[in-house]
């Protein structure tokens, strides 16, 4: 009885758990529900998850019942043969059930027989495949077998495990996925063997492994590494082995190349899925960088363990579309084959489109079949018109036809205006017929800065081609400018020695800037410094700071403008600034400075009037460069971070009349110093925090009791 | 005991006996069990004592089993609160074994929190706890849990052709030694269930409709729904998937030879529907209702081990709240169907909700639905600000509707959301202010000014309920609903990857009744400066929450009940526009918008039918959820012409990268020139048929089995002699007239005889 209470409350728990409450017709939402059962998203430009239009929609789903054959029992596998039929591996009743792409009942093969005519039975198979002349594959993992059956299931011969000193006695042979390509090749992936595939000829003869993975270096891996060199030999020997990550699954594309799929675990997460060629080399391409790539979900969360996404089975379709599955939360994700994602669908659940435990995926004729061995059912996906718009978008941009993918990236336009594969389609496309205006609209939308940076730059020709006159009398002019300039000041300083004696409060800030060794020490002796100039300054580095953040070109501006946060911004200068002086002040009275406190505050801030000189020039020439110019921006920054460092050091040289290294140890300390004040002010606040938690708890907890 | 399980297994077994005698070829037979045809004297002779009668019913109850039996005069068709044949199922087990004889059953709660489920049969009829009373039309069966100490009153009476079972919440009695707590109960489980032999379907009313066909095989859970959803004023953890709503307090069962549509009068706020298909827990295909009675909600704790713990809290205070009530309304003949389920509902609404024809004929006519504008955080000038963005101006909203007119769209219905100051999700709407802008007064007027001239209704949408921006001078925790830890409830955003909550999620709130009550009042008074913009209330018929909160604490209905006065005052100046609304609204509504088309598709549902816009059409005017949302245009063609709805667009003018990141980033499909060329195209291919089912009512529905999904063809009869027939699979399917209708298509075929 009592435990009939305990299941009753979980039950309840649980219930409470699967509530969901969209749908309820939310004011202006046309509430309804999208018609699939989950919520649709994708990752936005920022990867973080953004409501996405789903591009495929569930078609149906069909169980054992409702094929008139009985249950499907825990069944693992599911394989697609060359005319499209779908091969179900029903393990817990030994058989294959074969259906086709409307999920209509084809054959249910659950009889085989020996090569003496005998039924043969099978003890677990896992995975099946057939192959171009109909043979059927089977991996019978409780056999420790591959059984290989002619079209009429008569067993033509099976494969052990191979004898040969390439395998080790103690390695077993325990097959679970198969797949044979164009040549007759059988690959099988055994159950804990991280060599990679086995390989077998067409007469079942051993020719080798393939593609193993690499040993991850993950966090732990490196930190072992430095324990092992402390261990014993024993104590070595008793330790972990460092071997590679055994596939997860594996697959084939159209042109013969095998596509692998593998389950890092908790450390580490890129590079799950590999393209192997012949030579068992990984040449996905994601920029360049195929370990990189990474697959499933780019969020996770934290309950009693890390919820992140565990890749079971990999599928490429006909449009050469990477089709991944997810079995934590029963998600298939579509990428390009550049790595990019397209779209993501289905998920946990009770209803038609959602999963319990989904175990493996296929397509055929662009629907895509997910496997679910606890419900014992086949679902099939179909694209929406949103999703074939798309497909066939990124399927010819793929292929290099940018512009007769417009037409279909005006159609998922439409449907979708946030997806940023589409809106760079556009770009790219606009980009081909010389419309750079409009290519860099959608480039920037879709938040692509190299492609942006290429469209500017013609655009950019475009303009100064149109407007040569102009631009040539503005470049003469800036050439002249110095020299006229030069002339004039020559007539008007005419007495140098004035100016040396006398400079007005006003302009010492820039003389400063002429004259860093003399004039910092002029105003410490003669007292020039003023203090509101010194306060305008501080807020001016604020304004500027803000202004930059924004107005920074968007080719080299990586900055989320909707998150700006202005009070981070003003920690960062003002703050910053009354904190340095504060804490320089501090280290100084203690180490014979002659800086008072005002005087810290007033040097400090006029050292501050290279960068905000410079901030203009480099937030205009960023407007005009593109990406390959950057080095220019680069090197006006680095000039403008020198310029204040030498006049920031000598500031604070001449305040305090130290020495130069005293300087330096004196501006060391004071930044531990910020340090130290950070740490007190986290740990008041923190503490500070904990209090009104716990009176906060305690007045809830108050008010419930009441 | 077994005195009577021989009473009933021997005309049982003989009736086995004959059929067998007949051959294995007359399954019909067997398939119907002697009972049903019990005549006054069977009845008698086993137990079953006459309690009421009338001129269609008669009541019976055994009080030793604890079985009604409800007779039908007519047919001489008699119903049971379960089979009597229960005892020889063999699939069910245990507990649910023995819920199969009960009439109720109820989980409690001790003051150790300990939860005992328990139901009549083995804690009120083996223990003597039943106590039966005659009261006019019927009798009272007080259950007597005796172990639970819990007392529940049972009142089963007829109501003309109806069977009616009330429970009095004040009349439950409660052991107040052990601090006993009745959460919640479920009312005649196996009311009229079907055997295994039998086919036939459960409805349910998911989303737009959906039904369970009998004896469906390999599933793993029943189905389960919240009349209305669930009570926002619970939030969940998370949100794991989206569902539609439950938007009729109905279900129904039909058999072969009768049906019944259950209605639920009373509670319907808090209960749930049940649906089971024989297999899962037991031989028989039942539907029935659950109610709430403490709720509960669930807060989480994280352990020191950072794991976390999920705790349920449940509400406090006296049991209160409206009688729970259910009706039954038997269907036989052409009835026994699921339009006969909505012609009984409807003149159920008719009867008691003030249901019937719209002053309005809005058919056929495009829908067009502009979202005007909302706030979004946005720098200005470096600084963050909740900026309004007018997404669609009145000016240009007079542009679209010009252009579409111009392309021949001669009908418009329009709905304005977002058009009171601050727009959509932002300001609490206080006072018929416009938006500024958008164009602000002015612009209004001259586009209300083109409503008149062209004879177009404009409907101005408001969400008194919600609070999205905290109101000036006054305190949420005055103002807003509390959940059940007392709080104001904070309905939260949810990652769409994790279905955790959002760390920087936005946040509202829940207005108390009384609040929108004063606030909508002075609303409707500030109304008068537009005296041609028609309202559209939509949250004051589709959402309603309790209040936990311990003083004047109040439950969904009592909002139900205060919004519906509401919804009538504004009634009685205006039309009505309403968003998919709770069917008790149905009878304030001229119009009716973004009908569902689908259920939920649990994995448990046959299929979906259109039962909402069977309900309503040739009453209501209405419209399904907009094509440019629609994912799949050929099946929502379909579904347009299924029922002869009105199509429907969701447009914005202009802004649409601000919808990017912003609360209605989901719109993103929205903006009115990608969709105009479309809208007009939909236009021309719908209007000859939807012309010829202008005002006509639906008095047929059939589904024809083929392809991937049961039921993708069908066919719909309408009262004008029309007939739809529509193929949603991708194959071509043969018509009865022996022609094939390609796949994804329809044919109109007038004055067939069939």
């Amino acid at each position: 009885m009592r435990s009939l209470f305990f299941t009753n409350q979980k039950k309840l728990l649980l219930g409470l758990l699967l509530l969901a409450l969209c749908g309820s017709g939310l004011y202006a939402d046309p509430p309804s529900r999208p018609p699939v059962p989950w919520l649709s998203y994708n990752y936005g430009i920022w990867e973080t998850s953004v409501p996405a239009t789903p591009a495929y929609l569930p078609l149906g789903a069909v169980t054992g019942f409702d094929l008139g054959i009985g249950p499907l029992k825990n069944p693992k596998d599911l394989h697609v043969a060359d005319d499209g039929s779908i091969w179900i591996v029903d393990s817990g009743n030994k058989r294959l059930v074969v259906v086709d792409s409307e999920l209509r009942l084809l054959r249910n093969i659950d009889t085989f027989y020996a090569q003496d005519g005998s039924v043969l039975e099978l003890i677990d198979p896992r995975g099946a495949c057939t192959d171009y002349e109909g043979r059927i594959y089977i991996a019978d993992r409780g056999a420790n077998r591959v059984l290989v059956f002619d079209s009429e299931q008569r067993l033509l011969f099976s494969i052990a495990k191979p004898k040969t000193d390439l395998i080790e006695e103690s390695t077993e042979f325990l097959p679970e996925n198969l797949l044979v390509d164009q040549l007759g090749v059988l690959y099988v992936l055994s159950f804990g063997s991280y060599r990679g595939a086995w390989t077998f000829a067409r007469n079942g003869a051993f020719l080798g492994f393939y593609g193993s993975n690499k040993v991850n270096v993950s966090g732990r891996l490196r930190r072992d590494l430095i324990w092992r060199k402390f261990m014993t030999k024993a104590q070595r020997e008793r330790m972990y082995r460092f071997v590679p990550v055994e596939y997860a699954n594996f697959s084939l594309d159209q042109e013969g190349f095998i596509y692998t799929v593998s389950n890092f675990g908790e450390d580490e997460q890129k590079g799950q899925v590999k393209k192997l060629n012949p030579l068992s080399e990984n040449i996905l391409f994601a920029g360049r960088k195929p370990d990189l790539a990474f697959f499933g979900d780019l969020e996770s969360v934290w309950t009693n363990r890390v919820e992140k996404s565990r890749l079971v089975a990999i599928d490429i379709d006909e449009k050469n579309f990477i089709n991944v599955l997810d079995t934590e939360r029963g998600r298939v994700f579509q990428y390009d084959q550049s790595c990019n994602l397209i779209t993501i669908f289905g998920g946990p659940g009770d209803q038609v489109g959602a999963f319990r435990n989904a175990v493996d995926l296929v397509s055929s004729n662009d629907r895509i079949f997910v496997l679910d061995e606890y419900k014992g059912s086949v679902t099939s996906f179909e694209p929406g018109m949103y999703g074939k718009a798309l497909r066939e978008g990124t399927f010819l941009f793929e292929a290099g036809f940018y512009e007769e993918a417009r037409e279909y990236w005006y159609q998922a336009l439409g449907m979708d205006r946030n997806n940023y594969i589409v809106l760079r389609g556009l770009g790219r496309a606009y980009e081909r017929v010389g419309e750079y205006k409009k290519a860099m609209y959608y480039y920037k939308e879709s938040n692509y800065r190299r492609s942006y940076s290429e469209a500017f730059r013609e655009h950019r020709t475009e303009i100064l081609r149109k407007n040569f006159g102009l631009f040539a009398f503005f470049v003469l002019a800036l050439i002249a400018l110095p020299f006229i300039l030069g002339a004039v000041r020559k007539r008007r300083l005419k007495a140098p020695e004035a100016r040396v004696i006398f400079q007005s409060t006003l302009r010492f800030p820039f003389y400063l800037l002429r004259h860093p060794f003399k004039g910092w020490e002029e105003l410490k002796l003669e007292k020039k410094g003023s203090l509101l100039y010194a306060n305008i300054f501080v807020a001016l580095s604020f304004v500027v700071s803000i202004f930059q953040f924004q107005f920074i070109g968007f080719i080299f501006n990586m900055n989320r403008l909707d998150h700006m946060n202005i009070l981070v911004l003003f920690g960062t200068t003002v703050g910053l600034c009354l904190l340095w002086t504060v804490s320089n002040w501090g280290v100084s009275t203690l180490h014979d400075g002659k800086g008072s406190f005002k005087e810290i505050w007033i040097f400090t801030a006029y050292s501050l009037l290279p960068l905000l000189l410079l901030s203009v020039p480099i937030v205009l020439v960023s407007n005009v460069l593109v990406m390959e110019e950057g080095a220019f921006l680069r090197m006006l920054q680095a000039i403008s971070y020198l310029w204040f460092g030498v006049h920031f050091i000598l500031a604070i040289r001449s305040v305090h009349q130290y020495s130069l290294k005293t300087t330096l140890l004196s501006i060391l300390l004071s930044i531990l110093g910020i340090a130290l004040i950070l740490i007190v002010v986290v740990l008041f606040i923190s503490l500070f925090m904990q209090v009104f938690g716990f009176g906060s708890t305690l007045f809830q907890e108050i008010i419930l009791r009441l | 005991m077994m005195n009577f399980i021989k009473k009933t297994l021997q005309p049982c077994c003989a009736a086995l006996l004959f059929a067998l005698f007949l051959g294995t070829g007359s399954l019909a037979f067997a398939k119907e069990p002697a009972w049903a045809a019990w005549n006054e004297a069977t009845l008698e002779q086993e137990g079953f004592k006459r309690w009421a009668g009338n001129s269609s019913l008669e009541l019976y109850f055994n009080v030793e089993r604890g079985i009604v039996a409800v007779r039908q005069i007519g047919s001489g068709y008699v119903w049971y609160s379960s089979p009597l044949d229960w005892e020889e199922d063999e699939i069910a087990q245990g507990y649910f074994k023995n819920a199969l004889p009960s009439l109720v059953q109820i989980r409690s709660r001790d003051k150790n929190g300990t939860i005992f489920p328990a139901n009549s049969f083995t804690n009120v009829i083996n223990r003597n706890g039943l106590k039966v009373k005659g009261i006019p039309n019927g009798f009272r069966a007080t259950h007597n849990f005796t172990r639970d100490g819990v007392i529940i009153p049972v009142d089963i009476t007829l109501d003309g052709a109806n069977l009616c079972v009330n429970i009095d919440l004040a009349s439950i009695e409660l052991d107040t030694d052990w601090e006993i707590e009745l959460i919640d109960l479920t009312l005649f489980p196996y009311f009229g269930a079907a055997p295994q032999t039998e086919e036939g379907y459960i409805f349910v009313p998911d989303g737009s409709g959906a039904l369970i066909e009998f004896n469906r095989l390999g599933l793993s859970k029943i189905y389960e729904q919240h009349v209305y959803g669930r009570d926002p004023s619970i939030q969940p953890l998370q949100l794991r998937s989206p569902t539609e709503t439950v938007l009729m307090p109905i279900f129904g069962l039909s058999r072969e030879k009768m049906g019944y549509v259950a209605i639920i009068e009373g509670g319907a706020e808090r209960s749930t529907i049940y649906a089971e298909s024989a297999n899962l827990r037991t031989a028989f295909n039942s539907a029935y209702a659950g109610f709430v009675v403490r709720d509960y909600d669930v807060v989480s704790f994280r352990e020191k081990t950072g794991t976390p713990r999920d705790v349920p809290i449940f509400e406090t205070g006296p049991l209160k709240g409206e009688a729970l009530a259910l009706r039954y309304v038997f269907l036989e003949g052409p009835e026994n169907s699921y339009v006969g389920m909505a012609n009984a509902y409807r003149s159920y609404l008719e009867k008691n909700a003030g249901f019937g024809k719209s002053p309005l004929s809005q058919e056929p006519s495009l829908f067009v639905n502009f979202i005007g504008s909302s706030r979004k955080v946005k720098p200005v000038f470096g600084v963050p600000m909740n900026v309004t963005i007018p997404y669609t101006p009145f000016k240009k909203a007079i542009d679209i509707l010009e252009d579409i007119k111009g392309r021949g769209v001669t009908e418009l219905t329009v709905k304005y959301d977002g058009w009171i100051k601050g727009g959509v999700k932002a300001d609490y709407p206080r006072k018929a202010r416009p938006e500024s802008s958008l164009g602000g007064k002015r612009n209004l007027k001259r586009l209300l000014a083109w409503g008149q001239d062209n004879e177009v209704n404009i409907f101005g949408a408001l969400d008194p309920v919600r609070l999205y921006k905290k109101m000036f001078a006054q305190a949420i925790e005055v103002i807003s609903a509390k959940g059940i830890n007392k709080a104001p409830v904070r309905i939260l955003e949810y990652q769409l990857s994790t279905f955790t909550i959002k760390t920087d999620s936005r946040v509202h709130w829940i207005l108390k009744k009384t609040k929108v009550t004063s606030l909508y009042k002075k609303f409707l008074a500030s109304m008068k400066k537009f005296p041609s913009l028609q309202l559209a209330p939509d949250s004051l018929a589709n959402f309603t929450s309790s209040d936990f909160g311990s003083k004047r604490s109040y439950y969904r209905n009592e909002a139900r009940e205060d919004y519906l006065k509401l919804l009538r005052s504004s009634a009685e100046s205006r039309q009505l526009l309403l968003s998919r609304p709770q069917a008790w609204a149905l009878g304030t509504a001229s119009y009716v918008c973004d009908l569902p088309i689908r259920s939920s598709s649990w994995d448990i549902i046959s299929t979906d039918i259109p039962f909402y816009q069977i309900l309503l059409k040739g009453y209501i005017p209405y419209s399904n959820e907009a094509a440019n949302r629609a994912l799949d245009r050929e099946r929502y063609i379909l579904s347009l012409v299924e029922t002869g709805a009105n199509p429907a667009y969701l447009f914005i003018a202009q802004k649409h990268e601000d919808l990017r990141d912003s609360p209605l980033e989901s719109f993103m499909n929205t903006l009115a020139e990608d969709w105009v060329d479309d809208a007009e195209a939909l236009w021309k291919e719908l209007l000859p048929v939807l012309e010829r089912l202008k005002g006509a009512r639906i008095v047929g529905h059939e589904l024809v089995e083929t392809g991937l999904r049961y039921g993708s063809v069908r066919k719909t009869s309408f009262s004008n002699n029309c007939f739809v027939y529509t193929n949603y699979s991708t194959e071509p399917a043969q018509l009865p007239d022996g022609s094939n209708l390609e796949g994804l298509s329809y044919r109109l075929v007038e004055g067939e005889q069939k």
